[in-house]
């Protein structure tokens, strides 16, 4: 199947969902899709509304404000899902990942997340490997702290319990995952 | 460095033939993992609590657990990794199936005869499981952040979970540097009062123990604020779960102060501000000059004279 057969914008919405812990290569397999004019997520949501977060506290968060910023979080998701009508994209990061971040700070899950996680449903989850075992450059040094470890646990836990079966890609070249990846998408319906 | 560690208390040891029958258990009723099936040695796993919603219920432990051999089976890179796959039924083939469906799909897979398969085989299969879901589980211990000599400046990848990572360990390593610091005092004075040191010497090193155990209440503090009163991840432990006071309390033995002593010294506290600021403030404080005299007293066992522990305020 051809590249031109996978985007045919013609077809009806299929969103794919990559995501992995810091320093699993994110960054570059997104910055590849961008410049291979695949659709997907533009930036990252999460990371502004968290900056903006931070500059209305002039702190970090604390643990009354975490469930505010995942609700934000949450609603960018939501509309970045619904804004999808035709053809495929990639989402950085789905609204299961919200399981993850709510679990790192031992927060359950909140009745809005356990709604969307139903209601919106990505037709594949890809889980990046951490690159702990690639030789990449900064990401090296992250990859191996034990909350890192846990974060990225922490996510893919998130989505078997929302009922994916996350596919898992492995630490490679970005080029290669995107092959990867895409060796894993069914031929779309027109 | 040598790390510090505290091990839960209680904490027990996972005995391997225990957690091989559980696993034949597991296996016996397949994929997906039902409470009743689950056995206690693979559900205190740390692998397994790390992973749980709520490590109290057996059920949230239960799914944990099938969600670990899910991602471990998927993982694997064995000879025996498709039999796993299709033993556990995490194969779409054989999901939900019975064991004698599953165990003659995964015989055929591997290219062993039946009965041969069940009896020398599948217990290799639950020792890769359980060996898998233990490896898995290595990184879950509780520690004090590990350091090892660095080559290269850290640079974070823009994420935000790295962010909150790297804000915890922050918090942690501030909260663990001003645990050792007064760990540090703690033990200098110790020695002073065993020299049997002049006092001059034994007020000063009391007063800079108190100026860091005040510090550690200002870490400790600010960890709770944003964290809670639970060490992150810790409640996914084995035992029970941590908290930043049971670190702040390691750093040794310290005289006892009341609820509104410790709240005085973390509002004197202040982590730029120097043992002469800190001194000068809380003897300035309602209820200073006495909290001192309590601590300086309880710590070396004597008090400079006219100001034992029953002084009047000013």
């Amino acid at each position: 199947m051809s590249l031109d057969q996978l985007l045919n914008p013609a077809t009806p919405p299929r969103r794919y969902v990559i995501t992995g812990g810091p320093s699993s290569g994110k960054e570059a397999v997104f910055g590849l899709l961008h410049e291979m004019e695949i659709p997907s997520t533009e930036g990252e949501p999460a990371r502004e509304i968290y900056r903006k977060h931070r500059d209305r506290l002039g702190r970090h968060l604390q643990v009354g404000d975490r469930q505010e910023y995942s609700r934000d979080v949450l609603a960018a998701f939501v509309a970045e899902f619904c804004d999808h009508k035709q053809g495929l994209r990639f989402y950085n990061r789905g609204i299961p990942d919200g399981y993850g971040w709510d679990a790192f700070f031992g927060l359950r899950p909140y009745p809005e997340l356990e709604e969307a996680t139903r209601v919106y449903r990505y037709d594949a989850v890809f889980v990046l490997d951490a690159l702990d075992d690639f030789d990449s450059e900064d990401d090296l040094v992250w990859a191996k702290e034990r909350e890192i470890r846990r974060v990225h646990e922490l996510i893919v836990q998130g989505y078997y319990d929302a009922g994916y079966k996350p596919i898992f890609v492995p630490a490679d070249e970005p080029r290669r995952r995107i092959d990867f990846i895409c060796a894993q998408l069914p031929v779309p319906a027109s | 460095m040598t790390p510090s560690k505290i091990s839960p208390p209680d904490q027990q040891e996972r005995p391997l033939l225990e957690l091989l029958e559980e696993m034949r258990a597991v296996v016996r009723y397949g994929l997906p993992v039902h409470a009743d099936h689950a056995g206690p040695h693979l559900l205190a796993l740390p692998a397994v609590r790390s992973r749980a919603l709520d490590p109290g219920d057996r059920v949230s432990l239960a799914r944990a657990l099938e969600a670990a051999l899910r991602e471990e089976v998927d993982r694997l890179q064995h000879e025996l990794a498709p039999a796993a796959r299709l033993l556990l039924g995490s194969d779409p083939s054989t999901a939900g199936a019975r064991l004698t469906v599953r165990r003659a799909a995964a015989a055929k897979a591997s290219g062993y005869e039946l009965h041969h398969f069940r009896k020398r085989i599948e217990p290799k299969i639950w020792s890769l499981l359980v060996g898998q879901l233990g490896r898995a589980g290595d990184v879950s211990a509780v520690v004090a952040p590990v350091l090892h000599p660095a080559h290269r400046p850290l640079v974070l990848p823009a994420d935000v979970f790295a962010w909150e990572a790297v804000e915890h360990q922050q918090t942690l390593a501030s909260l663990w540097g001003a645990v050792y610091l007064l760990r540090a005092e703690l033990l200098r004075t110790a020695a002073l009062v065993s020299m049997d040191a002049v006092e001059d010497e034994l007020v000063a090193a009391a007063a800079s123990a108190l100026w860091r155990h005040a510090l550690v209440l200002h870490a400790t503090a600010r960890y709770q604020a944003a964290y809670g009163q639970v060490l992150l991840h810790s409640a996914a432990d084995a035992g029970p779960a941590l908290g930043p006071t049971q670190i702040a309390a390691s750093a040794g033995w310290t005289p006892e102060l009341t609820p509104a002593q410790e709240l005085l010294l973390i509002e004197v506290a202040a982590p730029e501000a120097s043992l002469l600021d800190f001194m000068t403030v809380l003897a300035c404080a309602q209820g200073g000059p006495r909290l001192i005299a309590t601590w300086r007293w309880a710590l070396t066992g004597r008090a400079p004279s006219g100001t034992g522990p029953d002084q009047e305020e000013p």
